[in-house]
């Protein structure tokens, strides 16, 4: 409703209303998607010029999450940040930098991407959608690229908060699947860029204030157990967080309780929900399954925290 | 004299229905195995100085050597067929009779669940293991709540446990407990399974060794371990690694679980509602009843 309404005050015009009432049936309304920013001025750390990867691709996946398909965007060596606003009616004056996931492979742009941030628009929180660099680049770790990307896309976030109207004491970080994994590998190396700063932005902190990690993969090794792996380590420095998982998650729900119980040790305040069943990447679509009610559960938890007070 | 409908629609706001309160049931014909008296008169040692919970008081019921079963069923429209045998807890010490058990009923009957509510002996008995005297009670109470389904109109398939601290932790006995009964063959009653259904642990005590994430001998985990939903708060003194150990050991048994740590609530909140969230687990509770067939067909 929200998305229709924008449209139409900027165009004045029926018709896109129209369309963009129907768009949201589907997934996003495109009429109203802000324009997205290059993280990079040039080409982006470690990349070599002419991207050998090819265009960047936009496909639907060949299977429907919550009755719907998912956009899945590839060969993205051109990484950028996209604001959704909240509505001003609503504006709590938080942010949070979306990170989707897609196993540095490809990203989940709709389904953990730009739904999530219009879900935070209806809890009054700015999103940011960044869109990192995909897929894994050869001899690098999985991580490298797009912790360079995230570091980037919170410290311009940060550093523009005043111009954007945002709290800089409340810029969070949430993450589904890989993109989890990208959350908290970033809380891991928020003290120093992990590439030569380009400017003022790269000196604006690049620490998430809070972290939601939705069924985040790769946080303690393939061979199993509980141990975080090093590139995402918990110290009493790490954010607050938040974290969801099924049980059944092909992913393995070892993710979030080695991690949760590596935030009891360091006593950082976090919240955990595990669910019986679900599998992996259902995003934030409603079905009949209770786990697909966390997105309520985080609401709650970020008020609970005063994340959504006016500031 | 107000009329007894308006008392009980009073008394509904405070917690359960005075008028209607049923009666409660003797689980032994004689004295409790293992029992020898001269423990003095059940009494409520809640006094004045005692701390409230969401800004009321609690009973903390001692000296229980009479333990017993109180039924609280649904009303006739709302009865879904299932059953939850509530423990209270108090640190096998004594029982929060109130805060953890009829609250916990009167809220079962607002969803459709049989509430039935065991008195078990407190304090632990000299030279007995804390949970030894109420895990026979658990034990007995089950197999008499089983064997009576039909009697009472309840599913015998979905018959429950829901146990608070220590009362969590002899749900968890219980459910590692319920092949053989641990006390000699009273009747019947003993004949018919006492393995819960499922089972729901709220800020269970004892679930892990101290210092770490290992089960406590008596609690061990199986693949027949029921499922399980538990939840407790991150700062609870009791400590959440019980729920984080418990549920470890639950996926590596690949039994269904469901588990909320929230950041903030300490112990011993039962269902009362206060500002931290984790008082909301009984909103989550009910769902996963409900999405696990349990409140019947979805």
């Amino acid at each position: 409703m929200d998305c229709a309404f924008r449209v139409a005050f900027a165009s004045g015009v029926n018709p896109s209303l129209l369309r963009c009432a129907l768009a949201l049936v589907g997934t996003a309304c495109l009429g109203a998607a802000p324009a997205p920013m290059k993280l990079w001025p040039g080409i982006a750390p470690g990349e070599k010029s002419g991207s050998a990867a090819g265009p960047e691709t936009t496909k639907s996946a060949g299977y429907l999450t919550g009755g719907r398909p998912v956009a899945i965007l590839g060969n993205v060596s051109e990484p950028t940040l996209t604001v959704y606003r909240a509505p001003a009616d609503k504006d709590t004056g938080a942010a949070v930098v979306v990170f989707p996931g897609g196993g540095y492979y490809v990203l989940a742009w709709d389904l953990e991407g730009t739904e999530a941030c219009e879900w935070l628009n209806s809890i009054g929180v700015t999103g940011v959608l960044v869109k990192y660099r995909v897929p894994r680049r050869e001899g690098l770790p999985p991580y490298a690229a797009p912790l360079q990307d995230a570091q980037r896309a919170v410290g311009m976030v940060r550093s523009h908060a005043k111009e954007w109207g945002l709290d800089p004491k409340r810029i969070g970080a949430m993450g589904f699947s890989a993109g989890g994994n990208l959350c908290a590998v970033l809380s891991k190396n928020s003290v120093a860029r992990t590439y030569p700063r380009v400017d003022a932005s790269d000196e604006a902190s690049c620490r998430p204030d809070f972290q939601l990690l939705i069924y985040p993969a790769y946080l303690v090794p393939d061979s199993g157990g509980y141990t975080i792996v090093p590139e995402a380590a918990v110290t009493g420095a790490t954010p607050p967080t938040f974290l969801v998982m099924a049980e059944d998650d092909p992913i393995h729900v070892e993710n979030v309780l080695g991690y949760a119980m590596a935030l009891k040790e360091a006593k950082v305040p976090l919240e955990l929900h595990v669910y019986p069943i679900g599998g992996h990447g259902y995003g934030l679509r409603p079905t009949k399954n209770p786990l697909t009610s966390w997105p309520q559960r985080a609401a709650d938890w970020l008020k609970s925290r005063g994340l959504l007070d006016r500031g | 004299m107000t009329p007894p409908i308006v008392r009980c629609a009073l008394a509904l706001l405070g917690s359960v229905c005075l008028g209607a309160e049923p009666t409660p049931m003797k689980l032994w014909p004689g004295i409790a195995p293992g029992d020898k008296g001269g423990l003095g008169q059940e009494i409520d040692t809640t006094t004045a100085k005692d701390n409230l919970i969401a800004g009321r008081s609690v009973i903390r019921l001692g000296n229980v050597s009479d333990p017993t079963i109180t039924v609280y069923p649904p009303t006739q429209g709302k009865d879904t067929g299932a059953a939850v045998v509530v423990f209270p807890g108090g640190g096998f010490h004594i029982l929060a009779m109130d805060l953890e058990g009829t609250e916990v009923c009167a809220w079962l009957n607002s969803i459709g669940v049989t509430g039935v509510l065991l008195k078990y002996r407190v304090p632990a008995r000299e030279g007995r293991p804390e949970y030894a005297a109420p895990l026979q009670d658990a034990q007995r109470a089950l197999g008499i709540v089983r064997s009576h389904a039909k009697e009472w109109g309840i599913d015998p398939h979905r018959i429950g446990v829901l146990g608070f601290s220590a009362g969590g932790h002899l749900a968890a006995t219980l459910s590692a407990n319920s092949q053989a009964r641990t006390y000699p063959r009273v009747d019947e009653s003993d004949d018919a399974s006492c393995r819960p259904d499922f089972q729901i642990l709220i800020y269970p005590g004892g679930v892990v060794e101290r210092g770490g994430y290992a089960l406590a001998p008596d609690v061990a985990v199986t693949a027949k371990t029921p499922p399980t939903f538990l939840v407790m708060a991150q700062d609870d003194p009791v400590r959440p690694e019980n729920v984080l150990g418990y549920a470890m050991a639950l996926e590596g048994e690949k039994v269904p679980m469901e588990l909320h740590v929230y950041p903030s609530g300490g112990h011993g909140y039962g269902l009362r509602p206060t500002r931290d969230f984790v008082t909301s687990w009984p909103q989550r509770a009910a769902d996963w009843m409900r999405s696990r067939g349990l409140l019947g067909p979805q």
